[in-house]
């Protein structure tokens, strides 16, 4: 299983949680894109066997941007980290069709424990946290 | 003047009618066979159709679906001296108004012909619906039609729907097209994969939580349904949904309002539920792994999605969108597609529905590269495999290992026939397997009711109790 961490500028959370990643879900490979014309670049290949993607969204802005590309995210999950609890934010975010939805000021358990329920089934078996 | 067409052979039955008819003041017409029935409706519309199932030229039943298939589709009561429940089940699939068995009195036959021209005559008064967006549905086998107007139905009422189907018939693309259709179109459509998410968090998305809540749960924060609000909510595989989730969304349901985790104040919502799923329900209700009263409360209508192998004549349109659409996304040019191709598409049984489709196409796209024209040979070997109609080892064979129903001797069978022969044997042992238990039939053979009775209805054997 293969999935991207897609983060905007300003950040490195992105980091906490792909370390958090290979130590717990070692099956999972990741990698980082930080621009929106890399994101659409790779999900304009065929078979880019992407099945997971999660996006960190620092203001609205972003994802603004991502909703222009919500055409290329089908059957990907994707999983958003916003970064407050507003409702307007909230709306938006939703646009982008997530699987779930995460925020910043967490501690990345919850989107290591959907992870896991989508390698789940996946591959028909769990992983051990 | 409302027309009627009465199709009976028998005479005293056509003259018991014409009088009847006669006096509540219909024009109507006689045909005492199926010919005569098809050179008269092919001429004129009618209202509505008595029809019989034992005819000099065939079972009337034939007749059915294409008198429902014409322009004017009228309303069908079936006038049988042979009934049995599942001609009375097919009859109404598709579509019959009533079924009467003879022999009957006069108030038997009078009452169903005034409601079915009431009935009638209340849609044809009903106004014009708005035309129906597709959103990215494709497809004109009868199959889809039918879902489509099913769609529309639904679209038109706020009630709860469970789409059911195979993995990959598109039920989030219904989901999506009921909700663009409905009037809560403005609003917003939240989609939740029960399936996708642990327990431990499915019941905070969807309900929200208090600060404190739980163990890290350090703020307060508002569930999908909250965001719903006005829109519709889809629980997409609502089999996946736990117990303890099912209760608290049965009482979401109920009292319009939901309850954050770990709070006591009640948060008014207004949505409109649309549940899918691929699992049986009824069979989860009786294993307790799924709540009757919330089933009765989401599926006050039910859509059930064809899965691809049923509507091959869709396969086509499907491929030339999908490829026009892959070739889009990718900036490379729209091939030009060989009648090969399609053939090899349309003899696969797509197990994997619509989405195995398109991940097929989207390798074809790849392994084509800069090809202008789509051969066989841009497919997956599996795929090309599946077409040859022949076993080419057979010769070294030995005949024990022969299938089933082949002789070495014998004059080697079309696929077709063979296909049909095994069909039709396995039908057979499958009736004496379930005793007679159309449910347990279905369980064994992993096919839906429907189906069952299409097949066996197509090897004219005979069907279950009731």
């Amino acid at each position: 299983m293969k999935i991207r961490l897609y983060k905007c500028a300003g950040d490195d959370r992105e980091k906490t949680l792909e370390t958090l990643i290979e130590k717990q879900l070692p099956n999972i490979q990741t990698d980082t894109i930080h621009s929106i014309r890399q994101l659409s670049d790779i999900l304009c290949r065929p078979l880019h066997g992407i099945s997971a993607m999660v996006v960190f969204i620092l203001c609205e802005k972003d994802i603004e941007q991502l909703i222009t590309l919500t055409p290329l995210f089908d059957d990907i999950r994707v999983i958003l980290i916003l970064p407050d609890r507003t409702k307007p934010l909230m709306a938006q975010g939703l646009k982008l069709n997530p699987c779930f939805i995460s925020y910043l000021d967490n501690d990345f358990t919850d989107i290591i424990s959907v992870l896991n329920k989508l390698y789940q089934r996946a591959h028909g078996t769990g992983l051990q946290l | 003047m409302i027309k009627v067409l009465v199709i009976d052979d028998d005479l005293t039955i056509c003259l018991f009618f014409s009088k009847l008819l006669e006096q509540m003041g219909h024009g109507f017409e006689l045909a005492n066979t199926k010919q005569a029935a098809r050179l008269l409706f092919e001429k004129q519309g009618f209202d509505l159709v008595l029809l019989d199932l034992e005819l000099p030229d065939g079972n009337g039943l034939d007749l059915l679906p294409e008198l429902k298939g014409t322009p004017h589709s009228p309303e069908v009561i079936i006038i049988t001296g042979t009934g049995n429940v599942r001609g009375a089940e097919l009859a109404y699939k598709y579509g019959a108004w009533d079924y009467i068995q003879k022999p009957f009195l006069l108030s038997e036959v009078s009452l169903p012909i005034t409601r079915a021209l009431q009935y009638r005559k209340e849609k044809q008064a009903t106004p014009q619906r708005i035309p129906l967006r597709r959103s990215k549905i494709v497809g004109e086998s009868d199959a889809i039609l039918n879902c489509l107007e099913e769609l529309a139905k639904a679209a038109s009422t706020d009630a709860s729907v469970l789409i059911t189907g195979e993995t990959g018939t598109g039920k989030e693309l219904f989901a999506r097209a009921i909700h663009e259709n409905s009037k809560r179109a403005s609003n917003p459509f939240i989609a939740v994969d029960c399936g996708a998410l642990p327990e431990t968090l499915l019941e905070s998305t969807l309900f929200g939580h208090e600060k404190g809540a739980f163990t890290g749960a350090g703020k307060k924060q508002d569930g999908l349904l909250v965001q719903a609000d006005g829109g519709t909510l889809m629980l997409d595989e609502v089999g996946d949904l736990p117990l303890a989730a099912q209760k608290s969304f049965l009482r979401t349901l109920q009292e319009r309002s939901v309850r954050p985790l770990g709070g006591n104040r009640e948060i008014p919502v207004d949505i409109r539920l649309v549940a899918a799923t691929n699992l049986n329900l009824d069979q989860m209700v009786k294993e307790n792994r799924f709540r009757q009263d919330l089933l009765y409360r989401i599926r006050a209508m039910e859509l059930k999605l064809p899965p691809l192998r049923d509507r091959q004549n869709d396969v086509e349109q499907i491929a030339i969108i999908k490829l026009h659409e892959l070739a889009n996304r990718y900036s490379i040019e729209t091939k030009a597609i060989s009648p090969e191709f399609f053939k090899i598409l349309s003899s696969h049984t797509w197990p994997g529905n619509v989405r195995e489709l398109v991940n097929v196409l989207e390798y074809v796209l790849a392994s084509a590269g800069c090809d202008p024209t789509l051969f066989p040979k841009h497919l997956p070997v599996e795929y090309r495999m599946s077409d040859l109609a022949f076993d080419p080892v057979l010769s070294e064979t030995p005949k024990a290992d022969l299938p089933v129903g082949l002789d070495r001797k014998d004059e080697f069978p079309p696929l077709n026939d063979y296909r049909n022969r095994l069909e039709r044997d396995y039908l057979k042992e499958l009736i004496n397997r379930s005793n007679g238990d159309r449910k347990i039939a279905c369980k064994i053979s992993g096919v839906s009711q429907s189906r069952l009775y299409g097949l066996l209805n197509k090897h004219g054997l005979p069907g279950f109790g009731p």
